[in-house]
């Protein structure tokens, strides 16, 4: 399902299974945002039952065979459901480093846009 | 017709509207009098019969108003473009006024010889350019003049069923007395070509000048349909229940789905392409709620987050390990507040499972 939503959106795939329907057309800025989208979504689909297992695995009461099947388990899941692998990329430019996180923006990005006065309520610092 | 190619170059190819209020120096004058009718007692043709048809025209409105000099402006404007004598335009009025059938046609008649000789001494002066206002002139008179025909030809065919009406005792017998022929503003009615030469009738050397602005201000005086007395001629009709069903039908969800994937709905602006990402849930509500999505979640009381053992009574252990831990789960699932009362009841049923599939490793670890 997630991954037959990435490929409607993805770069540059047309979809026009109906006649009267427009082409279907979402523009990432490249594969890694891509992938890393599919990360996203993957991590949200298994939150949940990572939480659990993880709760049964960091646990003094429960017995040690248990805990071990559990450690068995989670990392029988998908490499792409947990959130380690998630990186906070630029929304603009998919850049992975100095991306300010309130912003979602690299500060490349950040820079021009609060020169062009876009960013609401930035200014440029002087004391 | 090389008579009226004098006229023809001043015609443009915009009508005028028929609330123009506007001075207009066309030919298109000739026009209007078949565009600005609404409720055209007359069919107006216009190729052959232009002048018999305005005469016409000319010859209804001479009834109930006094404007027999815009008429004689008008018919002898008619006559100069034509270079025909007056009495033809007479005869034909005379004509037309003949088959009215409510008709005073004496004062008209008398009246029109009278003033003829001054006004075609006028119209002859203002040459052939002539700026004819017949659009103006024949509207408001032909207007006031349909407020009051509809009154007097009810009188005639529907006074008898008013008699009726009124032998059976309903409440508005004098409705058609009731109705009162207000005058309207002939607001252009002074409206003369601007080359014509105005007389002063007391010698005074001039003549008062008005421009629109009274008329503008006449517009907005008028009563309203909504202002005056009501007549009480319809019974307001009752309510029916024409679609008392239980809601939309399938076709209609259809045919509603089927529009939507037809036309073009894209946002046309920022403000739109807002309002539809609110719509879809992506744009957070304003002014910031912070439970927006969680208004069934208030009415939940309070106990039901906190006291979760009943959940715990079945298929868990009493005693053990399992159970230990299943109470620690309870007592974070308590302090948690971001979650609904569903959510953690999924959160426990899983575990329950969980454990019921893991029974027999348990047991191992026990023994």
């Amino acid at each position: 399902m997630a991954a037959w939503k990435l490929l409607s959106t993805g770069m540059g795939f047309l979809q026009s299974s109906l006649p009267f329907c427009r082409q279907v057309r979402g523009y990432y800025v490249d594969w890694r945002m891509v992938r890393d989208v599919k990360r996203r979504q993957m991590a949200f689909e298994y939150a949940d039952t990572r939480l659990r297992i993880n709760a049964i695995r960091k646990n003094t009461i429960l017995p040690k065979e248990l805990q071990e099947i559990a450690d068995k388990e989670i990392a029988a899941l998908p490499r792409d459901s947990c959130p380690v692998r998630i990186r906070n990329r630029c929304v603009m430019t998919s850049r992975p480093r100095g991306v300010k996180r309130r912003w979602r923006l690299s500060r490349i990005v950040f820079r021009h846009l609060a020169d062009h006065n876009q960013m609401s309520g930035i200014q440029r610092s002087m004391w | 017709m090389q008579v009226r190619s004098g006229l023809i170059h001043t015609q443009n190819a915009r009508l005028p509207s028929t609330k123009c209020k506007e001075r207009e120096s066309l030919a298109s004058g000739i026009w209007a009098p078949c565009t600005a009718r609404p409720l055209g007692t007359s069919s107006i043709s216009f190729s052959g019969n232009k002048e018999s048809s305005t005469s016409l025209s000319e010859g209804k409105e001479n009834e109930p108003e006094k404007n027999e000099a815009n008429a004689e402006v008008n018919t002898d404007g008619q006559n100069a473009e034509v270079n025909e004598v007056t009495e033809n335009s007479q005869q034909t009025l005379t004509s037309q006024l003949e088959t009215e059938p409510v008709v005073k046609p004496e004062d008209s008649k008398q009246v029109e010889k009278t003033k003829s000789g001054k006004e075609s001494l006028l119209e002859l002066l203002g040459a052939m350019k002539v700026e004819v206002t017949t659009a103006r002139k024949i509207r408001p008179s032909k207007t006031s003049r349909m407020s009051e025909r509809p009154d007097q030809e009810p009188m005639e065919s529907a006074h008898s069923m008013f008699q009726h009406a009124a032998a059976e005792g309903s409440p508005q017998q004098h409705i058609i007395a009731d109705m009162k022929v207000g005058r309207r503003p002939n607001g252009r009615s002074n409206a003369r070509p601007t080359s014509q030469i105005r007389f002063d009738d007391d010698g005074k050397g001039y003549t008062q000048e008005r421009g629109i602005t009274g008329e503008l201000d006449g517009v907005r005086k008028r009563k309203s349909p909504f202002t005056s007395k009501r007549l009480n001629i319809f019974t307001a009709g009752v309510e029916q229940d024409t679609l008392s069903d239980l809601g939309p039908t399938l076709w209609d969800i259809d045919l509603a789905n089927h529009i939507v994937q037809t036309t073009n709905q894209m946002p046309r602006n920022g403000f739109e392409e807002m309002i539809q990402w609110t719509k879809e849930g992506k744009l957070w509500q304003y002014p910031i709620n912070n439970e927006a999505g969680l208004e069934e979640e208030a009415s939940v009381p309070f106990h039901e987050h906190v006291f979760l053992e009943k959940h715990l009574d079945e298929s868990f252990p009493r005693q053990g390990p399992v159970r230990h831990f299943m109470e620690l789960v309870i007592t974070g699932l308590a302090k948690n507040h971001h979650l609904t009362v569903q959510q953690k009841k999924e959160h426990i049923d899983w575990f329950r499972d969980y454990f019921r599939q893991k029974d027999d490793v348990l047991k191992e670890a026990e023994a």
